[in-house]
């Protein structure tokens, strides 16, 4: 039987910590960034800078 | 790579299930040299293409050119689960998730849990990520604008889940963990 589950709504998530964020983005131009500080991606392509809240890197 | 009649019933990766003159590659395969092999551990499956049933009501019908020859083929694929036991994994608290953002308010954002750990769920289920919940410090001074953007791939832990509990009693998914 399937039944809707209604407003699935049901996680509620984190990113507080240094490991947890945006591990990849696309930037407004449609390239792959990728993360330059702990606040910013860096599209390569156009070297246009976006906000994010990044995921340290492992 | 020797041919064999009949496909074994656990495959490992690398295994060669078939010829792809027999076979269509399903999930969990790929094509090498000619043969369907095995991706991953689990299960072999064979599924026989689906007859038509009844009378066709359509009289014209788009085929792609490829599939008219092998359209008669089986699909053999390679699962984790033994077929009809379908184990679904739910994320827990405390779990780290991947999800993709699917769409930006001001005070939260709305994801898609993708995958928990290292398992991929068969199920995306929605998250949030509430404004005080994006950062450890400044937590009133956090956009989410500046946080996040739709399509975003995050990885973000669990903090609390509000399972429906019809869920739970229509044992309508099989929880693998303490649920």
């Amino acid at each position: 039987m399937k039944i809707s589950l209604g407003d699935q709504s049901n996680y509620y998530l984190s990113t507080a910590s240094n490991e947890l964020g945006v591990i990849m983005a696309t930037s407004e131009a449609g390239n792959d960034m990728v993360p330059v500080t702990w606040k910013e991606f860096k599209d390569p392509v156009t070297g246009l800078a976006e906000s994010r809240k990044v995921a340290k890197p492992e | 790579m020797t041919s064999q009649s009949s496909p074994p019933e656990i495959a490992i990766p690398g295994k060669p299930l078939g010829s792809i003159s027999d076979y269509l590659p399903g999930p969990g395969t790929h094509i090498h040299a000619g043969h369907v092999v095995a991706s991953q551990l689990g299960h072999v499956v064979i599924k026989q293409p689906r007859q038509p049933v009844g009378p066709t009501k359509r009289l014209t019908k788009i085929v792609p050119l490829e599939g008219l020859q092998s359209a008669a083929l089986p699909t053999i694929s390679v699962s984790r689960s033994a077929a009809g036991r379908k184990q679904e994994v739910l994320p827990d608290v405390g779990n780290v998730v991947l999800c993709r953002v699917v769409r930006i308010m001001p005070r939260q954002a709305i994801v898609l849990i993708q995958q928990v750990g290292e398992s991929v769920l068969d199920t995306e289920w929605q998250g949030v990520i509430r404004q005080q919940d994006v950062r450890a410090t400044e937590k009133d001074k956090v956009k989410m604008y500046e946080s996040f953007k739709p399509g975003d791939l995050v990885r973000a832990q669990v903090v609390s889940h509000r399972l429906p509990s019809c869920v739970r009693s229509l044992n309508y998914i099989r929880c693998v963990d303490t649920l």
